[in-house]
Order: C-alpha cells, then sequence, then structure tokens
C-alpha cells in the first residue's frame, strides 16, 4: 500500500478531528473520512485507519492539526518509503498509556522478481 | 528456539559465481560442510542477476561458520568491484540492516535492491488497547475493593 494512516487519541482528539472536519461543512466529506470502517471506540480509545485515503492532502491538515494540539495522541504515517511517527502525552490524561500503531515488516520478494523481470524486458541488460 | 532473521542478497551472476568460489574456499578453510548457498529459501536466475535468500534462520555473525562465509564472501564481492545487495530483517521491529555496493565493472552497474511490504499490524493494536483498558478497570475494581474493606 502506498499511503497508509493510523491515530490513535482520546475523546478529546476524537472531537478535535471532528471539530476540523465539520469547519469544512460537507457532512459528506466528513462521512468518508470518519465512518465505521476507518473509525474504532474501544474503551474511550479512538482508532482512525486510512489505507490510500481518496483525501489524502486533506487528511495531511488533519494531521497537523491534531500534532500541533495539546491532546494525547499516537500518529504513524506510511508514505510509499518514508515512515512518520508523532505522539504527544498530556501528565494529566488518564489514557497517557495509550500504544503507538504497530507495523510488520517483510521481504516482497514477488515484487523484486517483477522489478527484476521489468529491467531484462526492456530497462537495462543487467536483469532477470 | 533463537532469534531469526530473514535475508535476501542480489549479486550479478559473475558476482554470485565469485561469491561461490570464495564461500567453497572458506568453508573447507574452517571444515564446515553446511553451504547456505546450496540450501536457499529463494532463488531468482536471470541474465545477469541473481536473487537468493533464507527465511527464519539464525544469521550469527562470528559464531557461525556458514554465515560467515557469506558475510566474508560479500566483502570479497566489494574489495573486486563486483556489486551487491544485501538486506536482513530480524525479529525486532527495529531491526532491520542494509549494505550494499557498487563495482565499476562492465555489467556490474546497476543491480536491484530487495523490496520490502511495511504495513500496519492493526488486529494486534486493537487488542493491546482492548487489553490495557481491561487491566485498568480491574486494577480500579481491586483499589476500590481495598478501599471498601
Amino acid at each position: 500500500m502506498q499511503q497508509q494512516v493510523r491515530i490513535i487519541t482520546t475523546k478529546k482528539g476524537y472531537e478535535e478531528i471532528m471539530s476540523f472536519l465539520r469547519s469544512h461543512n460537507n457532512k459528506k466529506l466528513t462521512k468518508n473520512i470518519v465512518n465505521d470502517t476507518t473509525c474504532k471506540y474501544i474503551n474511550d480509545i479512538y482508532f482512525f485507519k486510512w489505507d490510500n485515503p481518496k483525501y489524502f492532502r486533506l487528511l495531511k491538515n488533519l494531521l497537523t492539526v491534531i500534532i500541533n494540539k495539546n491532546i494525547t495522541h499516537r500518529v504513524c504515517i506510511i508514505d510509499r518509503n518514508y515512515i512518520k511517527l508523532y505522539d504527544n502525552t498530556l501528565l494529566e490524561d488518564e489514557y497517557k498509556d495509550i500504544p503507538m500503531p504497530s507495523m510488520t515488516c517483510e521481504f516482497n520478494d514477488k515484487e523484486t522478481i517483477k522489478l527484476l523481470k521489468q529491467i531484462d524486458n526492456g530497462g537495462n541488460e543487467n536483469g532477470i | 528456539m533463537g532469534y531469526r532473521s530473514d535475508i535476501r542478497i542480489v549479486t550479478s551472476k559473475e558476482g554470485y559465481e565469485k561469491l561461490k568460489e570464495f564461500v567453497k574456499k572458506y568453508l573447507e578453510e574452517h571444515n564446515e560442510d553446511y553451504n547456505l548457498l546450496e540450501e536457499c529459501d529463494i532463488k531468482q536466475e536471470g541474465k545477469s542477476q541473481i536473487y537468493f535468500g533464507w527465511n527464519s534462520l539464525k544469521w550469527y555473525e562470528n559464531s557461525y561458520d556458514e554465515v560467515d562465509a557469506i558475510m566474508e564472501g560479500l566483502n570479497y564481492l566489494g574489495e573486486n568491484e563486483y556489486s551487491y545487495r544485501y538486506s536482513r530483517i530480524g525479529e525486532s521491529y527495529d531491526d532491520y540492516e542494509e549494505q550494499y555496493y557498487d563495482g565499476n565493472k562492465e555489467k556490474e552497474n546497476y543491480l536491484e535492491y530487495p523490496n520490502l511490504i511495511r504495513e500496519f499490524d492493526d488486529e494486534y493494536i486493537l487488542s493491546l488497547i482492548k487489553d490495557t483498558q481491561e487491566i485498568k478497570q480491574d486494577n480500579k475494581e481491586e483499589h476500590k475493593e481495598e478501599i471498601d474493606i
């Protein structure tokens, strides 16, 4: 997947996200970004996930808002080959030990072999 | 069990032959029969590049001669201007290692890099959130009982 975003935050963070989205005055947009697939609520913790989001630029603005607000949050973004992590913990916050999004990393043999074959079929004489 | 890693290497065809020679010689010198190059979990040969590697291996340098043979072999390739790409993913989340060399010999100009997939492990995190909050709830109740007593 090219672009993936995860946010784990508290009720306060959720309210900030909704407030940001409402400021666009577009209910359809809000529903597209926050719905049952993208948002899970577990024991007072909000978990957001977006995979290859259609509104990535808007999400970037939303992330800027969340990251700069004084709320407890864990944010992780995979943007092609780059991984960015942000976190903030309010000392007075009851949910200060919320986890960081976890990631798996493994070799993509199919893709490597595909790339090597592509080189072979045109780009470079060295390929497989 | 022990700590395990996945390893992927790309060399030129000529480089691979040199590596094979080096590894064979190294293992003979160290009285070791086990040759990892004959036990690859993945191996794809092409016109000029070879992609190969192993899954879930105890890749301990300076402990296993068969591992040292490969690592020394890669150094040997670099010293002799053969290109190579080497990547290792360990079990720990932050354990990723990469080595590469671009040789200046003809046909050693460009080698592909082993491709990686990075994905979020959402199920793990959701279960972690559930567990953490349940433990918190239990602790609260225990604390409440203590106060009641």
